[in-house]
């Protein structure tokens, strides 16, 4: 699997955008404005707080930027994926982003996203916490989980949420970016992520949210600069 | 004997200084703000100094008052700005700087209306028109902040029960606790415009009930 996986990636340019704390194996240049790589080193090594999950791979490659500013020539990556990190960015620089991610990418090369899906979370909202009197600790904890998926777990600066998506506005916004519609794959989960962190979050709602009707509060989106 | 006169708070003001309460907020300085009343410049195109108002920089996490202090406190649009774990001590701040038997009056947005408006005008929405568009972005906007300013951002979802809840944890009583659906009685009127905002953008809301105005009584 390991060895499919380097193959797969040989010679060409994958970025991981905003990686946070969980950093993807080479080949992908893991990328993130809110951490140096050795404040990534030391905080992996101190396993607390916002670190408790974090991984960082053998051989790991890593590049302190912003997504609205990618140090990377135009055309010149052949994959980018960016889990659980366009809902971070404010209003305005989502587009920004997304142009940004455009600009890089190859003729032909493909952009995928993990992102949660608001329609499910305003219905999850509806079903588990509107009319609910909050009168166990099992509801209190309910109302408290929708919260961080909602805004954000909000144990570092960078752990906000600031905009919603469905799949709908999610493909308005990769058109002003750019792509056309015809190439834009949105899938609900499972997804097809070399990384798979998505279906973590998954299993969490499941967790946590024993009436939630859904497994698809996560969405995958596709799409392929034309060539 | 003078009597002397009621101790008003406004917690959280931003750009707008109400009359006769001591107004407070940590983003701002209020030199600038007397300049950006006057100027009506870009951030503070709708600053206002109301006659007799008063300014004082703080943390609303950390009240730069007495306990026992004030007769009325009143927060509008503020405590869906505050982080999620702030939001306990930020209340508990406030019950602490109310005198005994004084009143705490918030507006809030309620988070069970947007999810409604969100499931009746975005879901399913194909955005084909500038009008769907445009709906699409007002609410957002009203769930996850304007965002213009870095104050400027919503972090939590209140509803009547969660207020309910956490003003209970900060030590009011729940028989002192009233909530409320616009219209308000806040002396200040000012998340009105909020409301006026969102009706105009959307058409087909169950609105009228996106906003909440919670009392409750040391």
């Amino acid at each position: 699997m390991n060895k499919q996986k380097k193959e797969r990636g040989k010679g060409e340019v994958w970025l991981n955008l905003g990686c946070g704390v969980l950093l993807a194996d080479p080949p992908f240049i893991n990328v993130d404005k809110y951490f140096s790589l050795e404040e990534l080193k030391t905080g992996v090594e101190s396993k607390d707080g916002a670190w408790v999950n974090a991984r960082l791979p053998e051989g790991v490659k890593f590049q302190q930027a912003s997504m609205t500013d990618l140090p990377f020539e135009d055309n010149s990556v052949d994959y980018v994926e960016s889990n659980d990190a366009i809902e971070h960015l404010s209003w305005n620089e989502v587009d920004v982003a997304l142009k940004e991610m455009y600009r890089v990418l190859k003729p032909g090369g493909k952009l995928a996203l993990g992102t949660t899906n608001f329609d499910e979370l305003a219905k999850l909202w509806t079903l588990n916490i509107t009319g609910n009197p909050l009168k166990t600790q099992v509801d209190i904890d309910r109302y408290i989980s929708l919260t961080k998926i909602i805004y954000g777990n909000q144990v570092h600066p960078g752990e906000f949420h600031r905009v919603p998506f469905n799949p709908y506005s999610i493909a308005y916004r990769l058109q002003n970016a750019g792509f056309a519609l015809k190439d834009i794959l949105i899938t609900m989960l499972p997804t097809g992520s070399p990384i798979t962190v998505v279906p973590r979050a998954v299993e969490f709602m499941e967790e946590e949210l024993k009436k939630c009707f859904v497994a698809t509060e996560g969405m995958w989106i596709e799409v392929n600069k034309q060539k | 004997m003078k009597k002397e006169k009621p101790i008003w708070l406004n917690l959280g003001c931003g750009i707008s200084l109400a009359s006769d309460f001591i107004n407070v907020d940590n983003f701002l300085d209020y030199e600038d703000l007397k300049k950006g009343a006057e100027t009506k410049e870009g951030f503070y195109k709708n600053a206002k100094v109301m006659p007799r108002s008063k300014f004082v920089k703080g943390d609303i996490c950390e009240l730069p008052f007495e306990d026992n202090y004030a007769d009325y406190i009143e927060a509008n649009d503020v405590i869906e700005h505050i982080e999620m774990r702030k939001v306990d001590k930020a209340l508990s701040e406030m019950y602490r700087v109310l005198k005994p038997g004084a009143k705490l009056g918030l507006s809030t947005t309620n988070f069970d209306a947007l999810a409604k408006l969100w499931t009746i005008n975005v879901t399913g929405n194909p955005l084909s028109t500038q009008q769907d568009i445009d709906r699409m972005i007002t609410l957002s906007q009203v769930i996850y902040g304007h965002q213009s300013t870095p104050g400027e951002y919503h972090k939590v979802p209140f509803n009547p029960y969660i207020i309910g809840y956490r003003l209970q944890a900060a030590g009011f009583k729940v028989e002192n606790i009233k909530i409320t659906i616009y219209p308000t009685n806040s002396p200040e009127m000012m998340p009105q415009l909020a409301y006026k905002g969102i009706c105009t953008n959307l058409k087909d809301s169950v609105i009228l009930t996106e906003m909440m105005w919670v009392e409750a009584i040391k």
